[in-house]
């Protein structure tokens, strides 16, 4: 899923692991989202959304969302 | 003490406990392979390997696994790091797509296995059979509850 979380990390320089320390998770999991190879679940997404004080729809774009790959594989 | 410092505690006990009951089945089976044959002295090197090797394994792997929980007891800032990651949703799925992955190919190797030992050996087919229907049987009674809990 395409998201705006690298534009907006840069435009507050922020860097990936500041990032991931504020949101509990690990800067990998920022990297994979911000390379599209893993989709935030929705408590992630809020959390994102919180953290730089925008709506959810402005971070991520659903307009693929019918092409997210929920494969076990 | 937060819930997560009394986890690693919990951990450490279990770990402990763990390695000590793998500790008294080796001792155990020991004495009774002694027993079986009449004397410690007429165990072969084979019964000696494995079961040595079984115990090393144990203490070794619950070793360094206690290392590494008082490690991060000592240190908040491990802790916080050991935490993070332990709790992080994408090392989650990873844990849960290689679990689901590694079950399927499992189930599929040996399934490969006990027909290629079908040709072979009977008691070898029968053995790879039981362990196939077993771990089916944990599988789908997995599956059950897991469906029935969400």
């Amino acid at each position: 899923m395409k998201t705006r979380i690298r534009e907006l990390r840069k435009e507050r320089r922020i860097s990936q692991e500041e990032l991931a320390r504020a949101l509990r998770v690990t800067r990998h999991t920022i990297t994979s989202i911000e390379n599209e190879k893993y989709t935030a679940s929705l408590p992630l997404a809020y959390k994102i959304s919180k953290f730089f004080g925008l709506p959810i729809e402005d971070i991520f774009d659903f307009s693929d969302v019918e092409d997210i790959d929920y494969d076990i594989f | 003490m937060t819930s997560f410092e009394q986890e690693l505690r919990r951990r450490i006990r279990i770990i402990t406990i763990y390695a000590a009951c793998i500790g008294i089945i080796v001792i155990a089976a020991f004495i009774l392979k002694a027993f079986v044959y009449g004397s410690i002295d007429t165990l072969d090197s084979w019964d000696i390997g494995i079961l040595a090797g079984l115990l090393l394994g144990a203490v070794v792997s619950a070793t360094l696994r206690i290392v590494r929980l008082r490690r991060a007891l000592r240190s908040p800032e491990v802790m916080e790091v050991l935490h993070i990651a332990e709790k992080d949703e994408r090392n989650r799925m990873i844990a849960l797509k290689t679990a689901r992955a590694g079950m399927t190919l499992t189930l599929l190797l040996l399934s490969l296995s006990a027909v290629a030992a079908s040709f072979i050996s009977k008691v070898v087919f029968i053995t790879i059979a039981i362990i196939l229907a077993a771990l089916l049987a944990l599988y789908f009674a997995l599956a059950a509850y897991y469906s029935r809990k969400m």
